[in-house]
This record gives structure tokens, sequence and C-alpha cells, in this order.
């Protein structure tokens, strides 16, 4: 009972990291139609950035997360601007391509400036445990689920309730009628990458103190978020939420359980089986496609 | 009738310049080249053909040159092992290629990426039948055949010139048939496809099934030329560098496909020394032949061509005149 409980907690840390990255994620694949691959990226710079502002500058750790957001959601900006904006009118396979691009630079660029070796990113909690009976609780592991329930009601709340919110929703619906309500489209796609990127980055600096940082952790990220994004449906930001807890659990629970080598491949078996039995999601209706 | 004798200079060219330039290092750099060029082929026919990325291509590559060089250390004649090598992987394409194919959109991307890292996976991780990490050593070479003797690099090197010609002429074949006609119409408008009658579900998943026969062969080919093979070879990183030589040269293209084949292979010789640099230089490549040049080097090629004939006729009509 209590390694069941341990295992749900890491479940629980993986699978807030899952639905943080998966957000920004859905998104901008909800509205762009676009896949970018870059967005592992972004949590590997956040997590880099936080790590330096921490060892170099000796910032706090709890400072450095929103800096680090902040900063990589600017990174976020740039990226659509350079990359993708120019893209717009072209096909959706090209915006796909050059965000492999975009990936590959950022990857080698942070590798060149730290250098390819893991590091650590310390944290005042890292060492600190509650224990309830016989189950010890890493302090980290509590504060990675805390803040990442916080930051996903906050987006909840600002996608559903605000102005700004509401004019996404209407741009991921259907942009062209969108334009037409007067909404300055390609600011909300600015602000969407913005939000987006610094969700990304809060994933990264939060589970770095837990795991190492290097510059490929971005890789598995993306393929782990993609995963939960057509778990969730396409722009589904509550199936996302779902769609990545229950990854991070099963996952979990199959290392914990099985073999943790494998782990990795439970993610792709659960990719394949919703697309061959619930293509649209597991929360999503099937649409018919409108010519 | 100019074309074709265009062809059979080149070919000429490929075959007499190892004889008159004998030269390890260059042989063996040119047969990279060759096993570069059938890998980029065979993605030319999902990506360009059928216009799915895939970007776990590295995958077939990998299972083509395990499974080659598993069944040959197993007793069986390397071309036999070859051919089986590319049925698997053939197998391996429809298992990946039905439940996702049918499906519109980029779902096909993600999931040939997942694949490619499971595949990755099982390599670095089944160690008693891959030996993991530490690789596969103690691969047999292919038997000679009368004329030539494959522990020669330049018998070898013929050997990938033929397996390149062959590909190039399938491909040509393909995009000719029926076939490659639905797979244009795919291409162009899934649901204007549909409406027209093509069985847009069969025609892709076929595509894919003989994408994945032909980076087995590169595999095949790979396993039995280096007699080593490494789980690092076969990571996502291939994967993308395959799809970085099909877009160079320009994606839909068999003209283009080996001309970046050739490109990047001869380049990343040549940037050996930046090597730290080369990957960031990579992903600017991408992203500018993306925005500013979309149809690769055989896009620029028939731009050149284009205003070379444009000149040209200018040329003629004012000697008439």
């Amino acid at each position: 009972m209590v390694e069941f409980l341990q295992q749900t907690i890491n479940g629980l840390v993986m699978g807030s990291s899952y639905v943080l990255t998966a957000l920004g994620l859905t998104l901008i694949f909800g509205m762009l139609d676009m896949l970018n691959f870059a967005h592992g990226e972004l949590l590997m710079a956040g997590a880099f950035i936080a790590t330096t502002l921490v060892e170099v500058f000796h910032v706090s750790y709890l400072v450095a997360i929103p800096v680090s957001m902040l900063v990589v959601a600017i990174l976020g900006v740039i990226m659509h601007r350079l990359a993708f904006h120019p893209l717009r009118n072209s096909e959706r396979v090209n915006l796909l391509v050059s965000s492999l691009g975009v990936s590959i630079i950022l990857q080698n660029a942070v590798q060149l400036i730290w250098g390819p070796d893991p590091r650590n990113l310390p944290s005042p909690f890292t060492n600190l445990q509650i224990s309830f009976g016989g189950l010890g609780i890493n302090q980290q592991r509590l504060f990675v689920v805390l803040v990442s329930i916080l930051l996903i009601i906050l987006l909840y709340y600002v996608i559903q309730k605000s102005k700004i919110g509401i004019a996404m929703r209407a741009c991921a619906f259907d942009m062209d009628v969108a334009k037409l309500m007067g909404i300055k489209a390609n600011n909300i796609i600015m602000f969407t990458f913005a939000i987006g990127a610094s969700l990304a980055a809060s994933a990264g600096t939060l589970l770095a103190p837990i795991f190492s940082v290097y510059p490929t952790m971005g890789v598995m990220a993306t393929v782990k978020a993609f995963v939960v994004v057509l778990m969730g449906g396409v722009g589904n930001i509550t199936g996302a939420i779902a769609g990545g807890f229950i990854l991070g659990l099963v996952e979990t629970y199959a290392a914990g359980y099985w073999s943790s080598e494998y782990k990795d491949v439970i993610a792709f078996v659960i990719m394949i089986l919703v697309l061959l039995l619930k293509p649209a999601g597991l929360f999503g209706k099937q649409v018919q496609e409108k010519v | 009738m100019k074309k074709n004798l265009l062809l059979a200079l080149l070919v000429l060219f490929s075959i007499g310049f190892p004889l008159f330039m004998s030269n390890d290092y260059l042989t063996h750099i040119l047969i990279m080249a060759g096993i570069n060029v059938i890998l980029v082929l065979s993605l030319n026919i999902i990506s360009g053909f059928a216009g799915q990325i895939s970007l776990g291509h590295a995958a077939f590559f990998g299972i083509g040159a395990y499974a080659s060089a598993l069944l040959s250390m197993q007793g069986l004649p390397v071309w036999i092992a070859g051919i089986i090598a590319a049925v698997i992987s053939a197998l391996a394409g429809l298992l990946v290629g039905y439940p996702v194919l049918r499906l519109r959109g980029h779902f096909f991307a993600i999931a040939t990426l997942g694949f490619g890292e499971i595949v990755h996976l099982i390599i670095n991780n089944w160690v008693k039948v891959t030996r993991g990490p530490m690789g596969l050593s103690g691969i047999p070479r292919p038997e000679s055949i009368p004329g030539l003797d494959f522990s020669q690099k330049i018998d070898y090197y013929f050997l990938i010139l033929l397996l390149v010609i062959l590909v190039i002429y399938l491909s040509n074949r393909m995009h000719k048939s029926k076939m490659g006609r639905a797979l244009s119409a795919i291409r162009a408008d899934e649901i204007t496809a549909r409406t027209m009658g093509v069985h847009v579900a069969y025609y892709k998943v076929t595509a894919f099934a003989w994408s994945a026969a032909v980076a087995a062969i590169a595999g095949a080919a790979y396993a039995h030329y280096v007699l080593f093979l490494s789980p690092e070879t076969f990571k996502g990183a291939a994967s993308i560098n395959i799809l970085l030589m099909l877009l160079i040269g320009g994606i839909g293209s068999v003209l283009g496909s080996v001309l970046g084949g050739l490109f990047i292979t001869v380049l990343s010789e040549y940037l050996r020394a930046f090597a730290q640099y080369q990957m960031i230089i990579y992903g600017v490549l991408i992203v500018f032949v993306v925005i500013f040049a979309p149809k690769g080097l055989s896009g620029l090629l028939a731009k050149m061509a284009g205003l070379f004939g444009r000149w040209n006729k200018r040329g003629a009509t004012n000697i008439s005149n």
C-alpha cells in the first residue's frame, strides 16, 4: 500500500509536468493546425536558464522560476516571429519542418553554451521529507504538484473567463470569423505562443531539481506532450489535463511494477491504441471535416 | 533521347570515377553517400510522393541493418538475409502505418516519431539479441560473386551503385504508375482524391511499406559494409538527418533526393572540423530552405534551367530577327 501511494505521488509529479508541457502544445495545435516540435526545447531552455540563475547569479530558486518563465515566453514569441510567422500562408507541413529546424538550433545552441554534460538545479526542497506513517514524501515533489495545479487552474480561468481567453478560443474555433469580429489574430497567436512557452518552462524548472538538466531533455518531453495532446483530443484543454495525469500515472505504475527500461514504450503503445480506437481523443467527438 | 544520353553518361561517370581516382577514403565517402541516397529515396516515397512526413525513418534503417546482420550471423547467406530484412521492415511499416495513415492530418508524423524512439529503445535494451550499447560485431561480408569480391571497397562501391540505380528506377516507375498518380492526388488534397475514387488509405499504407522496405535495404547495405552496428546510429537524430537531406534536395523529386543525399554527405565530411557547429548550421539550413526555397536544390536547378532556356530562346529569336 505504501509503495502504491509512493508510486501514485511520483505519477502525479510526472503527470503535472506532462500537463504543463502539453497545454501550450494543444493550444497551438488547435489554433494553427501546427505541430510544434520545438516545444520541448522551450522546457529545456527554461531548465537551463533557471539553473544558470541559481548557480551563477545566486538567485533564489523561487525567484528563478518566474524569471525563466518570462525569458522563455519572450523566446517563444521570437521563435514564432522568425520561423513560423513567415510561413503563415504556406502548407501546414512546412510549419512542422520549420519547427524541427528550430528544435535542432535550440538544442545545439544550448549544447554550445552550456556543454553536453547533465547538470543539477539545486532547490531548497530537495532534501526535505514529510512523512505520514510509513510514507515519506519528498517536498520538492509536493511542490511540483502544488505549483502545477495552481498554474493549471490559473490557465483554465484565463481561457474560460478572461477577454483574451475568449479571443483565443474564438481564434481556435475559426480564425477567419474571429478576424471579422475584430480580433487581432496575430496578437492572439503571439500571446498563445508566450503562454505555451512559459508553461513549458515552468515544467522544466519544476522537474529540474528531481531529474538532471541536459540539452536533449526536450526531445522526449515533446514526444510525450504529443501523446498527451492526442489522448485529450487536439485543442482540448480539459482533455490535455486529464490525459497528462493519466499518462504520468500509467507510466509510473508500469515502471514500478513491470520494467523501467521499457516505460517509455508504454506512452507509444497508448498513443497507437488511442489513434486506432478513438482517433478524436479519449474525450473528443469525431467531427466530420468540412470541405 | 537527350535525357537518356545524359543518364548513360552519368552512370558511366559513376562507374569510371573511382576506377581512375582509386583512393580508399574517397571510395568510402562515395559508399556512404550511396547508402544515404538510398535512404533519402526511400523517405521520398512516403514523404515526397505521398506527402506524409515521417520522422522515424532511421527506425526502418535500423530494422534492416539489425535484421540482416543477425540473420546472416545465424548462417544465412547475406543476400537472402537482406531480402528477409526488407520484408520484416515492410511488415513493421504496415503495423505502424495501418492505424495511423487512415487518419488525416499530422498524426502520422507523431506516430513515426514515437515508433523511431521505440525501435531505438528496443535495440538499446534488448541486450540478449542486439548486444545493446556494446554494439554488434562479427557481421559477415556479402558472399563474393564472380568478378566482385566485397572485401575490396571498390567492389562494394559497385554494389551500392547498382542498388542506387535500382532504387532510382523503382522510384521513377512508381511515380509514373497508377499508384504514383494516386499518391500525387492524395498529396494535393486527400478529400478530393477520395471523392475521385482513390482508395486513400490503401495507397498511403502501400507507399509506406515500400518506403520501409527500401530503407531496410539501405540498412542491410550499411550493416554488411561497416560490419559493426551500434544503437547510436539509429536514434532520432538520424531520422532528422534523412529528412534534412530530402528537404535540401527537394521533397518529391527523385533527382532532388539523389542531390540532397550526395550534398549533405559531402558537406558533413567537410564540416567535420566544425562538428559542434554542424547541427546548428543544419537547423538554420532547414528553416531557410522551408521559408525561402521550399523546392530545395532540384527546384533551384529547375529555375536555373528555366532561366537558361529563356535566355537561349531569346538568343534564338534575336538571330532569326
